[in-house]
């Protein structure tokens, strides 16, 4: 906590905003409900199963605008082949103009990079709410750089927005403050894939907050993909709200980092709104991952539907926290959740929680949650055919992984993470290309 | 080409089987029948090598090797092949990258060249006509939601392209009506070679007219208590099992 203070008053004139009295005033009551509500604990519902103590040990310094000398060429890794996107490009935290593709946007599209639409007084204001979550206070006080995103009404956006936020390895531990704001106008529609990566063991702490407004009746498939390196963190908060009609999907996919918190808050605000959240974590060694979603039917005639599932290995952990809350009123709403998860190992464990809270008495709700491990009689049935124990293991784990991944709009991001997919559960038998008879 | 001798299993601390000996030799159909629980599908599954079948006495030789010192996949690329009485559904794994996958995994260990996808494809298609199996189930998960009579077929799907020296089919006939019998009985006949022996557990006689075995035995408490050759099953049908146990006791 002292860390962070003291980072905020090294920096409170550099970040961007800082000569406008809003921003400044924003940023100043946000570090100060950081510091009054201190870092959530154990003791707190929310927080039982995962411990941000050790952070609070760190000294994560706030990621200066250094610019380290990174090429197009670089980039090809972290890029879908075959996918054309508009591209932005953000390592260790800063926007890199020079690596990004926003020029040129069809007419009624708005992308801008974060830190000068702070700067801008004549530009619209963000969208800052929630800010009961320290986690999300932390980020509006740091904020360094992201993405302002609007759609304007009847405006179809073809090529998906690739946001790729880079980390690298540099000396000590340092923190990265994204924010991206989306909102989209009455029947327009955008695919946004936001995707943390990392150059090497950094060890950084990725601090995101995603801000999304769904106008009505528009439509959003939204990706969240986080492979970020193993020494690092990843704390995000995606809030999600929906105006009538509204149709938005979100794929979450969880690789990478020490520990990865994830929360999703979705309102469901107006009628015909629905939202869709398919979701895959993985964890190995002593990974820790937990996926925190709060799902608020607000309105009549809304629906939810999440999918999680989750694949944990060595001594790893995870956590699913799923909460449907149907408000007084809200009647004819559809809510289903379900998480399903495999443990691998001995020592892997998981903790699941679906919860319904329900205040309406006209709805349709399930929901589910399973571990378990790989089915016994399916293994030997593949055994028995000639397949190798390894390489049905993979298969099976692979087929079970593959049922979220399946469900991507955007082919080539969903064969680029099913190849992936294929080569982490194979450890030594080789997988010839599994969709090559499909 | 195998030979059982006084085999004993147990299974959860239970005896199943208790003495059995059967001898099959190259080119043999041997159909197997029996009262329910009396331990068939136990040692289709103890040939096979499933896990939790505890072999307590007694050996397995198949072409003079010790098939106890086998895992499954050994077995199976050693050239013995299960239909499964209750063929498992696989969500997710797509039968015919299943199927291509063991196949060449089969020749590898056989030290043949692989086949790739357009072989694969080939030799399928040739395959599929045997059994009348649609093609879109081959793109279809591992038996999920397949009908009872396409999982069965599905099995002699598989075996038509495995070629195996030994197939055990389980029950293979049951819940077939009779014209997706002669179908599958067509298919098995087609795999009749004199290099390739057969071991066919059924309940009923009707099978036997489609596919003729060389030997009938009855397996009861444990053991084969009798054979016979193909009138052997007539009887049974007729008369029960009753007096072939009051005969062996
Ligand atoms: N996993 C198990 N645990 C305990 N007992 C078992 C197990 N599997 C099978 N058995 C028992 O072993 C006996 C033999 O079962 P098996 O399935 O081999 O019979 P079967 O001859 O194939 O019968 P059916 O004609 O009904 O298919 C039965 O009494 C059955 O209940
Ligand atoms: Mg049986």
């Amino acid at each position: 906590m002292e860390n962070w203070l003291q980072q905020f008053a090294e920096h409170r004139e550099r970040l961007p905003g800082a000569q406008q009295p809003q921003i400044r005033a924003l940023r100043e009551e946000s570090i100060q409900r950081v510091a009054d509500a201190g870092l959530p604990t154990l003791r707190d519902e929310d927080w039982r199963y995962t411990s941000l103590q050790p952070l609070g040990r760190r000294e994560f310094k706030l990621s200066e605008a250094v610019s380290p000398s990174l090429e197009a060429a670089d980039l090809e890794a972290f890029r879908f082949p075959e996918l054309d996107t508009w591209q932005m490009v953000f390592v260790d935290g800063q926007f890199m103009p020079g690596l990004s593709k926003i020029e040129d946007l069809p007419d009624g599209v708005i992308v801008h990079d974060l830190a000068s639409w702070l700067v801008d007084e004549n530009r619209e204001a963000l969208m800052l709410r929630n800010e009961a979550n320290v986690l999300a206070s932390l980020n509006t006080a740091f904020m360094v750089d992201g993405a302002v995103i609007r759609t304007r009404e009847n405006v179809i956006v073809e090529k998906p927005l690739h946001l790729i936020f880079i980390t690298t390895a540099r000396e000590g531990s340092f923190m990265v403050v994204p924010r991206i704001d989306l909102r989209t106008g009455a029947n327009s529609e955008i695919r946004v894939v936001e995707n943390f990566v990392a150059m090497g063991a950094a060890q950084s702490l990725t601090n995101t907050l995603t801000n999304i407004v769904a106008g009505e009746n528009s439509r959003i498939e939204y990706y969240h993909l986080q492979e970020e390196s193993k020494e690092a963190w990843h704390l995000a908060n995606i809030f999600v709200d929906q105006k009538q009609d509204s149709r938005v999907i979100g794929h979450s996919v969880s690789l990478g980092a020490a520990l990865a918190r994830v929360d999703f808050h979705i309102n469901l605000d107006a009628a015909g709104g629905e939202n869709i959240l398919n979701g895959l974590y993985m964890g190995k060694d002593r990974q820790h991952t937990d996926h925190h979603i709060l799902i608020e039917h607000l309105s009549p005639h809304t629906r939810s539907e999440q999918r999680f599932k989750g694949i944990m290995d060595g001594a790893s952990r995870g956590v699913f926290n799923g909460k449907v809350v149907v408000h007084e009123g809200a009647q004819k709403i559809e809510a289903v959740q379900s998480n399903r998860n495999l443990l691998l190992s001995d020592q892997a464990e998981v903790d699941t929680k679906p919860e319904l809270e329900i205040y309406a008495d006209d709805v349709k709700c399930a929901h589910g949650a399973t571990v378990g491990q790989l089915n016994e009689d399916e293994l030997f049935y593949l055994r028995s055919r000639g397949i190798g124990e390894e390489k049905a293991r993979a298969l099976l784990t692979w087929a079970f992984a593959d049922d979220v991944i399946s469900r991507m709009a955007l082919d080539p991001i969903r064969q680029t993470l099913e190849k992936k997919l294929a080569g982490e559960f194979s450890r030594t038998e080789q997988f010839d290309d599994i969709r090559d008879l499909v | 080409m195998l030979e059982i001798n006084n085999l004993h299993v147990t299974v959860d601390g239970k005896e199943i089987l208790k003495g059995l000996d059967l001898i099959v030799n190259k080119g043999e159909i041997h159909a197997i029948m029996g009262p329910n629980g009396s331990g068939k599908s136990t040692l289709a599954y103890v040939l096979s090598g499933k896990e939790g079948y505890e072999v307590t006495a007694g050996n397995l030789l198949f072409e003079g090797k010790d098939l106890l010192e086998f895992s499954p996949e050994e077995r199976a690329r050693e050239g013995i092949f299960l239909a499964f009485q209750y063929p498992v559904e696989i969500p997710g794994v797509n039968n015919a990258y299943m199927l291509k996958a063991a196949l060449n995994a089969q020749r590898k260990h056989r030290g043949l060249e692989e086949l790739d996808a357009m072989e694969f494809m080939a030799l399928v298609k040739e395959k599929v006509k045997l059994v009348q199996l649609k093609d879109d189930l081959l793109q279809r998960s591992v038996n999920e939601g397949f009908s009872g009579g396409e999982k069965k077929r599905n099995e002699i799907f598989q075996m038509a392209v495995l070629e195996p020296k030994l197939a055990i089919l389980d029950e293979t006939d049951s819940g077939l009506d009779i014209d997706a019998l002669k179908i599958v009985a067509e298919g098995v006949n087609a795999l009749r070679s004199p290099e390739r022996s057969m071991i066919m557990i059924t309940h009923y006689q009707r099978l036997l007219n489609y596919i003729e075995p060389d030997f009938v035995h009855v397996l009861a408490d444990g053991r084969i208590i009798k054979s016979g050759g193909k009138d052997l099953a007539l009887e049974l049908e007729k008369r029960g099992y009753d007096w072939v146990r009051e005969e062996a006791a």
